[in-house]
C-alpha cells in the first residue's frame, strides 16, 4: 500500500465531498492532503508544488466541476512530463460505460463511483497501488 | 395526497415510472452508503399549488436530446445537519453555509445515480451541475409547468423530490 506520507491532492467543487475524502484518507493513515476547488485550481497547485520540490504523489478528483472538468485535468496531466505518471483517481457520480471508457483511454489509474463507502475507497487505493507498482516494474 | 387539474402528459418521458423509481433509488443508495441513513418513500403526487416545506432546496436542469425540465430536492435544515453529522462525524451549526454545500453534493450523487440508470434505458440525459440554495430563492418555474412530487422521510423529517417538465 502507499506510504503514510503520500501527499494527496483532493479536487472537488463541493467542500463536503473534499472533507469526506479527507476524513477517509485520514482514517486510513494518510494525513498529508491538500484541497482544490476545481480542475483549474488543482492544476495550479500541481505546478506550484512541483516547482517547490514537494510534488503531489496522488490526485483524487471529481469529474463534473466548473472551470475545468476532472477528465480535462487528467488529460492535461497525462500530456505533461512531470505529471505523466502521477497516480490519478476519478471519484464521480458518472458511471456510464462511455465515461468509464473515456477515463480509461485518458489514462486514469482507477475510478470510484459515488456514492461510495470508506471501504470502497480503501480497496480502490489498494488497486491503484498494485497498478502503479506493476507499471513501474514494467518500465 | 391530493390531486388537481394540472395536466400531466402521461407520455412525457420525464414523468415515466422509471424516472420516479430511479430518482428514489438514487436517494436511498446515496443516503445509505454515505451516511448509513434509511429513506422511506411515500406515493408520488401532483398538486397544483404545492410548496416545499423544507428550508433548503437544490435544482438541477434536466436535459435530453428532445426534452427539458428540472429536478429539485427539498430538505429541512435539521435533516441536512443530521446527514452531515452522520457523514463526517462532527456536528454542524444549523445556519452554516456548509449545509447548502452538503445538500449540493448529496443531490449530485442522487441525480448521478438516476442519470446513469436511466441512460442505460435510453433516456440520454446530459450532465448537469446542481444549484443549491434556500428554498425561498428557487426560480419560480413550478407554477408555470406540470410537475410531480415524490415525498420521502429521513429521520423524522419530511423531504421531497420534485420533477418539473418544460
Amino acid at each position: 500500500m502507499f506510504k503514510p506520507t503520500t501527499k494527496f491532492l483532493i479536487v472537488d467543487d463541493f467542500g463536503t465531498m473534499r472533507k469526506i475524502v479527507k476524513k477517509a484518507l485520514t482514517d486510513l493513515g494518510y494525513g498529508n492532503s491538500v484541497e482544490a476547488v476545481d480542475g483549474l485550481n488543482a492544476y495550479q497547485l500541481l505546478v506550484e508544488h512541483a516547482k517547490s520540490g514537494e510534488p503531489f504523489d496522488f490526485v483524487i478528483s471529481d469529474w463534473n466541476m466548473p472551470n475545468m472538468l476532472g477528465i480535462e485535468l487528467l488529460k492535461k496531466c497525462r500530456s505533461e512530463d512531470p505529471f505523466k505518471n502521477l497516480p490519478f483517481m476519478l471519484v464521480t457520480a458518472e458511471s456510464e460505460q462511455s465515461q468509464i471508457l473515456e477515463a480509461a483511454k485518458a489514462g486514469v489509474t482507477d475510478y470510484v463511483i459515488k456514492p461510495f463507502s470508506p471501504a470502497m475507497l480503501k480497496s480502490k487505493l489498494e488497486n491503484a497501488y498494485k497498478k502503479v507498482n506493476t507499471s513501474a516494474k514494467a518500465a | 395526497m391530493s390531486n388537481s387539474a394540472v395536466k400531466i402528459p402521461p407520455e412525457h418521458p420525464f414523468l415515466n415510472r422509471e424516472v420516479i423509481l430511479n430518482l428514489s433509488n438514487g436517494v436511498i443508495e446515496t443516503l445509505q452508503t454515505m451516511a448509513g441513513v434509511e429513506s422511506h418513500f411515500e406515493k408520488a403526487f401532483v398538486e397544483k399549488n404545492w410548496k416545499p416545506t423544507g428550508e433548503y432546496s437544490v435544482y438541477l436542469n434536466l436535459e435530453s436530446e428532445q426534452y427539458t425540465g428540472q429536478i429539485s430536492f427539498h430538505f429541512s435544515k435539521q435533516a441536512l445537519a443530521s446527514l452531515y453529522e452522520k457523514m463526517l462525524g462532527t456536528k454542524i451549526d444549523l445556519e452554516s453555509p456548509e449545509i447548502v454545500d452538503c445538500m449540493g453534493e448529496l443531490s449530485n450523487m442522487c441525480y448521478g445515480y438516476a442519470k446513469s440508470k436511466l441512460n442505460e434505458k435510453g433516456f440520454s440525459l446530459k450532465m448537469t451541475l446542481p444549484h443549491p440554495g434556500k428554498t425561498k430563492d428557487l426560480p419560480n418555474v413550478v407554477s408555470q409547468h406540470p410537475h410531480i412530487v415524490i415525498p420521502f422521510k429521513i429521520f423524522t423529517e419530511n423531504c421531497f423530490i420534485q420533477v418539473v417538465i418544460f
